[in-house]
């Protein structure tokens, strides 16, 4: 709770009490119209204090059974216990797999609408976004890892003398103990999205290019006939982007059409953007295993009509 | 005075504050970027006192919970870029019709628990003054007098005890919270109230 809508709420709790005391002065009771008028939550947050006092009537009549001697009601002590837990978000799909030790390459994978956390041998962990698969070579010397599509983050545990080096479309990213990751979606460049420390990123296509470092909060964008180019963003973003690993989708600004392109990777059922309506922009975090929630939300948050029909929602305007 | 909210007051009582630790729990599922959900609740008590006759509302749970999804749609709306943190969605802020007809009414034996125990939580004399004087409605002085203190501290005992049963009802001052949203929601129009 903030510290204004705290000290609203004790406020209320004074007026109220006061009110109920008959204790209020002419000029307090100006300074109480004063400040109920002066916001709605002010007026809220006395509705409910007076509700409060209210809902101890509810005990009227209800007999208050005493403790032998003393003045101190034997109400029943049974502590209330909080159900809250309804709001928990269980991001559906998540799991964490170990992968028995062995050498020699191994492939892992992802189907659509799962993410999948895996503990690789030297410790480091790999978490897969849905739809995406690697092949896992490690080796004394290297550990050699090949995004064959899809998205990772990668949290390398440090070992100085046994570089981790992921392999994307045409690019090389190397790191020595940090955490990133790699996409390579369709018609999209690979883009790496450095968490923390650096990496090293090299184009396997023209083997010439000097290899550009890249460090915490920056992104690398690898086309595949042009210079890789590195953009720093702030921390905040950065994290939203990594939302995946929690089953949901980071919007900022999006359009709608971009926005059905994403959720489309999570699930089979497909939005459906009116050309009319597909430039309308939407911010936010929304759970990547929901599309037809999302389509709701944001159709109302937009003032647009959804419908649902089969395995698609369709998105148009009144 | 110009206006007094007694009446509202008794309402909100037995029609709203039972269940604002669920309306909480509804609103935490959507977690807004740039809306704190205490002002949401503050607004959804000052909507219910603003309106002119709380007769009309029979389901007042579930006029509630689309009070406050209204109230985060005109943030979000005023707002402009639209922002919204949903590991659910705004759908579901919405109560099945079946459950606002059954479970609406507070069961008294529940309600008496749910009272006593937040009561049974407060300091001692924070508890003993609500009770003489909302509870047994004594008067101030009588309140002062049978328990040795003087009339103004009744007033801060009592304030100090308001300001924690709010804090505790907001939490879940009843028992068992319903959390069944799974439910299919079939919404006809004749049950359900529009904010």
């Amino acid at each position: 709770m903030s510290a204004t809508n705290r000290e609203i709420d004790d406020r209320a709790a004074d007026w109220a009490v006061r009110r109920d005391l008959g204790t209020l002065s002419a000029a307090e009771q100006a300074e109480f119209e004063a400040w109920l008028a002066a916001d709605v939550r002010h007026l809220g947050a006395y509705g409910r204090a007076e509700a409060v006092l209210a809902r101890l009537e509810r005990l009227n009549g209800v007999a208050r059974e005493m403790d032998a001697g003393t003045a101190a009601p034997a109400w029943n002590r049974r502590r209330t216990l909080l159900a809250a837990g309804a709001a928990t978000a269980a991001a559906a799909g998540i799991g964490v797999a170990l992968v028995p030790r062995r050498a020699g390459q191994e492939e892992l994978f992802t189907e659509i609408g799962q993410v999948r956390e895996i503990v690789l041998t030297d410790g480091s962990v790999v978490s897969l976004n849905t739809n995406s698969e690697i092949s896992v070579a490690f080796t004394e010397q290297a550990r050699n890892i090949t995004l064959l599509k899809g998205e990772a983050l990668f949290d390398v545990a440090k070992n100085k003398s046994r570089p981790f080096v992921v392999s994307a479309g045409g690019a090389q990213v190397r790191a020595v103990g940090t955490s990133f990751t790699v996409s390579h979606l369709p018609e999209k460049p690979v883009q790496v999205l450095v968490r923390e420390g650096i990496v090293e990123l090299q184009r396997t296509d023209v083997p010439q290019a000097p290899p550009v470092r890249a460090t915490a909060n920056v992104r690398a964008i690898i086309p595949p006939d042009a210079p890789i180019v590195t953009v720093t963003m702030p921390e905040e973003k950065l994290a939203r982007d990594l939302e995946w690993q929690h089953g949901r989708i980071s919007l900022d600004d999006e359009t709608l059409a971009e926005a059905a392109n994403e959720f489309a990777r999570y699930s089979e059922v497909r939005i459906i953007v009116d050309p009319e309506v597909s430039g309308r922009t939407v911010t936010g975090l929304f759970a990547s295993s929901d599309p037809v929630g999302f389509a709701k939300t944001a159709a109302a948050v937009l003032k647009l009509q959804t419908e649902v029909r089969g395995n698609e929602v369709r998105i148009f305007a009144e | 005075m110009s206006r007094d909210f007694r009446e509202q007051g008794r309402w909100l009582a037995r029609n709203v504050l039972p269940h604002e630790a669920l309306i909480r729990a509804k609103l935490r599922g959507m977690c807004l970027y740039d809306l704190d959900m205490e002002d949401v609740i503050q607004e959804m008590y000052a909507r219910f006192l603003t309106l002119e006759s709380l007769d009309s509302i029979r389901f007042p749970r579930q006029y509630a919970l689309l009070t406050a999804r209204a109230i985060i749609i005109d943030h979000i709306r005023h707002s402009r870029v639209v922002s919204i943190t949903s590991s659910g969605n705004l759908e579901s802020l919405e109560v099945p019709a079946q459950e606002a007809s059954g479970e609406e009414r507070v069961e008294f034996r529940e309600e008496v628990r749910a009272v006593t125990s937040a009561l049974n939580q407060l300091p001692k004399m924070c508890r003993e003054t609500l009770i003489l004087r909302r509870v047994e409605g004594l008067p101030q002085k009588e309140v002062a007098r049978r328990l040795n203190i003087s009339e103004k501290t009744v007033e801060k005992h009592m304030a100090n005890g308001v300001r924690m049963l709010i804090k505790m009802f907001g939490r879940g001052g009843k028992p068992r919270a319903n959390t069944s949203t799974s439910q299919e929601m079939v919404l006809s129009k004749d049950v359900r109230d529009k904010p």
